[in-house]
């Protein structure tokens, strides 16, 4: 290899012109301050293999990913459950003015990206109900964790509680977080308001992390009694809510919270193996609170001229200004996901979401309703279900799963992996991708197998 | 050649609204169902979405791409920041249906493809870090910190060392090291630079002790200089009991050349939205690596990718380790990105990398070192790695010109800025960064406007802090827009204070 693509100075008519310059023979000369003993020799990086065209990596990287099985989105009822990706959100995010951008440290120079993520925010805290916003966290989990050690640096108290059914991915990264600084997690099953106040009468509690809809589809009905619980204890309440939801379930600031995370990869992003995720995080309007986020936000302000302007604001809180005492260690973020997730929210708009929420509520409530007349099978709860419900069945659920496989589903996830008393129940996810035909082969499927 | 941005002077989406307009068709095959819902569970504030159409949102969001700024579209030469060229191809690859429809919970058998590219890259990272084994189960690079730093401390309270709460970090660091330390619950302790910008050995063995547990390092530093101490340092570290843990976030300036694993670190992480060329994002997503050495293997985050006899496979299981840092396995795109830029460029084209890269930042310094303007703080004489900082304080006593200055000056040439004001030890810090990237013709031309500032700055220094004028606005109040009675995050909050609703007059 003489001049690579990539590198318009690496032809050895260049490197000679330089080298004159520097008045050296040989760039290796640049790294004599590196201790002999640690420099590598040409040969050391063989076993990175050669270099390849453009269509040899094309075809290397195409012959592995051609290994993946791809389910049609109507034929996956396992959670995380895929949701519409309108095209034009692939398109704004695939813009290279946006993705070939770095962080706007330059604010006039960015006012594109600065203005995309500013409607981020505000559209967010619309749905929400809530007032400000951070330009986003890495994905729901570590929004949650970084909410809750928010909450214990407001509070100056270091435990949390959290529902025991709460997705267990979220759990297993709020538990690392909390190791870092000894924080305490204490886990109260569906939060149960007694068993709640009990804990919270120690009064060492900051924050009561309430999840609407529960990991396995619920809609809580005594919110508001769950917040007045937590706040009579001195305790912060951090919401954890489903955003495709809010258009029609109520929102976190509906009912009082204090903080609210959510998961914006349903925001039109796609499932992606699980990654990109977006992390939200909102406040409601208090200082005490915005003041602790972790995190960017962008602010409207003017510029010399009088002009609306966009900018990062409140920056005193983030690592390059106040290293260790920052309120976190996030610099990367999830950008370019928010940008994606804002043309999804104004594609939506105001009729969508509750159009899309409705359809959401009635695919649920149908695939309820057909699977309560198995009778292979039960369908625990009572109440309202958005977006998923747990399915008991009368036999083994590892051999159920695996018929579905073969028949081209991805059915419902096996919950005695989280837990071990749910022994033979699943966790099924239905959602707009589904169409009314395809619930009904699911069901259909099921009654045969099981 | 004049260089200008779109000014669009657009609206906000909210304002293109009006009633019964919509962005997307919603068909409803349940029309029997109802969707009626009880009081306790039901919104009942009003939405305050905007309606708009398809149309719209796409013109919309075209010209606000207009008005950012991007490797496409000319030089980044951002200090710690790594903007090289995000290859086309990587960006195709990644957008395959056979990744962007991969359920995170589907089968192994389903998915051993994508295994198998992650399983690789785990391996190549590890190969070009010098370490054992990697985990690419971190969503960016503080991440990876935060890891390296709970690494550290599971690993002196399984090892009898619970009274080992204090880490090392050199005041040259990136500001993620203290706080990621902080976030694993340390406490900091900050060693100075010596007099040539590398870390001092006299204050090291002055702070380490019984309770340290390790110290967090960037080399090449931030100043873009080789620790030529750094097997010393190690030394030093390990002879108190302490372990080493590598900033990778930036790995363009050893490439091919040194390896971590050799100067004796335990831990590393990677930035792939760095080194190995994925993009920025307008700040993300990235993606990243955390590798370690030895018995430090044990504590990496969850899950892994590993391999047996009937193919590959996640590993969650966990006796050491520090556990889940994502809820999957973090941002999987990315990975896909980064194992294409390395398999074009294999050893060869990597080592390149470093070449090139160094070869970019050494002769923009030739260009330079004898302005009037700017100084090369620390050591100025020997040679930097992937990036050099340069300070404007001869500029601002001179003239009163800052970096800022610089910085917005730049802008209006069709330069993006340096990193500016960072790293802390060097007054009005230009920290200038080409990557391998970037030509030749643009190197001089940005030494040329620097000298240009000096020369305008001679007769009329006004001309400079009034830029920059060629951008989308002009400079930003940015103290005015912090003030607690001006903060506006969101447009929510804009419509309350102009509605004059009680609460909201200041934060
Ligand atoms: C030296 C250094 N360390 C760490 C980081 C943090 O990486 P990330 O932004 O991916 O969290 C960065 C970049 O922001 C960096 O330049």
């Amino acid at each position: 290899m003489k001049a690579h693509p990539w590198m318009p100075n690496s032809s050895p008519e260049t490197v000679k012109r330089m080298l004159e310059k520097l008045g050296i023979k040989d760039p290796l000369e640049l790294f004599n301050d590196i201790p002999e003993q640690i420099i590598l020799d040409e040969q050391a990086v063989y076993p990175l293999g050669k270099p390849l065209a453009e269509w040899e990596v094309k075809e290397l990287v195409e012959s592995k990913l051609h290994k993946n099985k791809i389910y049609p989105p109507n034929r996956i009822f396992r959670p995380p459950c895929p949701h519409i990706t309108p095209a034009l959100v692939r398109h704004i995010m695939g813009r290279s003015e946006f993705y070939t951008a770095y962080t706007p440290y330059q604010p006039e120079i960015s006012q594109g990206l600065l203005q995309a993520f500013f409607e981020y925010q505000s559209m967010v805290a619309d749905l929400f109900d809530m007032d400000v916003v951070n330009a986003s966290h890495y994905d729901g989990a570590t929004a949650l964790a970084e909410s809750i050690l928010m909450s214990f640096r407001v509070k100056k108290k270091y435990r949390v509680i959290m529902d025991e059914y709460i997705d267990p991915s979220y759990r297993a990264v709020v538990e690392t977080y909390l190791y870092g600084i000894g924080g305490k997690a204490t886990y109260v099953r569906n939060l149960e308001e007694e068993r709640l106040k009990e804990e919270l009468e120690n009064g060492d509690v900051a924050a009561v992390v309430v999840d609407n809809p529960t990991f396995t589809g619920r809609l809580r009905e005594n919110l508001e009694s769950l917040v007045d619980i937590t706040h009579n204890h001195d305790a912060l309440v951090v919401s954890l809510v489903d955003p495709l939801s809010l258009g029609i379930i109520k929102p976190p600031g509906e009912y009082g919270s204090d903080i609210a995370v959510g998961e914006g990869r349903s925001l039109g992003l796609g499932l992606n193996y699980g990654g990109y995720g977006l992390g939200i995080i909102a406040a409601k309007w208090d200082s005490k609170l915005v003041r602790q986020m972790p995190g960017r936000i962008i602010g409207l302000g003017e510029d010399l001229d009088g002009n609306p302007a966009y900018l990062m604001i409140l920056q005193t809180r983030e690592q390059h200004i106040r290293r260790e005492r920052a309120t976190s260690n996030i610099t990367t973020n999830e950008a370019l996901t928010t940008i994606g997730a804002a043309v999804f929210m104004a594609l939506l708009g105001r009729n969508g979401f509750i159009e899309l929420g409705e359809s959401i509520l009635k695919k649920t409530a149908y695939l309820r309703m057909l699977l309560s007349k198995l009778d292979s099978a039960d369908v625990p709860g009572e109440g309202y279900y958005f977006g998923r419900t747990p399915v008991h069945f009368h036999k083994s659920y590892m051999t159920v799963e695996k018929e579905l496989l073969e028949k081209g589903f991805l059915p419902g996830l096996d919950l005695s992996r989280y837990w071990a008393d749910m022994k033979d129940k699943a966790l099924f996810c239905v959602s707009e991708v589904h169409s009314k035909k395809s619930i009904e082969e699911l069901v259909e499927r099921l009654e045969e197998v099981a | 050649m004049e260089w200008r941005q779109a000014v669009w002077r657009e609206q906000l989406i909210y304002e293109y609204s009006s009633k019964g307009k919509t962005g997307i068709l919603i068909t409803d095959d349940l029309k029997e169902m109802d969707t009626d819902l009880p009081e306790t569970v039901k919104r009942k504030s009003k939405l305050e979405l905007p309606e708009v159409s398809e149309v719209e949102v796409a013109r919309h969001y075209t010209r606000l791409s207009q008005m950012s700024y991007g490797v496409d579209l000319g030089p980044v030469p951002l200090g710690s920041c790594t903007m090289k060229y995000n290859p086309k191809i990587n960006e195709d690859l990644a957008s395959s249906e056979r990744v962007t429809m991969l359920h995170p919970l589907q089968p192994m058998e389903d998915v051993q493809g994508i295994l198998e590219i992650m399983y690789d890259l785990q391996q190549m990272l590890a190969y070009i870090t010098g370490m054992d084994a990697c985990s690419l189960s971190i969503p960016a690079g503080a991440s990876g910190e935060l890891a390296g730093a709970l690494m550290i401390k599971k690993y002196h309270r399984e090892t009898g060392g619970e009274n080992r709460d204090e880490m090392i970090i050199p005041d040259s660091a990136h500001g993620t090291n203290p706080a990621s330390a902080r976030m694993a619950g340390f406490k900091v302790i900050t060693i100075p630079s010596n007099n040539n910008g590398t870390v001092d050995l006299d204050a090291l063995k002055s702070v380490v002790g019984d309770r340290t547990a390790g110290i967090m390092l960037t080399n090449p530093n931030t100043l873009g200089l080789f620790e030529r101490d750094i097997l010393e340092i190690a030394n030093i570290i390990h002879s108190a009991g302490g372990k080493l843990y590598y900033d990778g976030a930036n790995l363009n300036g050893i490439l091919g050349i040194a390896r971590p694993g050799d100067m004796g670190f335990d831990i590393v992480h990677i930035n792939l939205h760095k080194t190995f060329s994925t993009p920025h994002g307008g700040g993300g997503p990235g993606g990243g690596a955390v590798c370690a050495k030895g018995e430090m293997t044990d504590y990496l985050p969850r899950p892994i990718v590993r391999k047996d006899e009937k193919g590959y496979y996640m590993d969650f299981t966990c006796s050491k380790c520090i556990g889940r840092l994502h809820s999957f396995y973090g941002n999987i795109p990315v990975d896909v990105k980064a194992y294409a830029y390395i398999k074009s460029l294999g050893g060869e084209g990597l080592r390149k990398v470093a070449i090139t890269s160094t070869l970019n930042t050494n002769y923009f310094i030739k260009l330079i070192e004898k302005s009037g303007g700017y100084s090369i703080p620390y050591d100025p004489r020997a040679p930097r790695k992937h990036e050099v900082v340069i300070s404007a304080e001869p500029l601002k006593e001179k003239y009163g010109i800052t970096a800022d200055d610089v910085a917005k000056y730049l802008l209006d040439n069709g330069f993006y800025a340096p990193t500016i004001y960072f790293p802390l030890i060097v007054k009005e810090a230009l920290m200038i960064e080409f990557t391998e990237s970037e030509t030749l013709e643009n190197i001089e031309e940005y030494a040329r406007i620097l000298e240009e500032i000096e020369e305008i700055a001679k007769e009329n220094p006004s001309l400079i802090k009034e830029s920059p004028r060629n951008t989308a606005v002009r400079r930003i109040k940015a103290a005015e827009a912090n003030k607690p009675k001006n903060i506006i995050p969101t447009y929510r909050v804009l419509r309350r204070k102009k509605l004059g609703v009680k609460g909201y007059e200041k934060l």
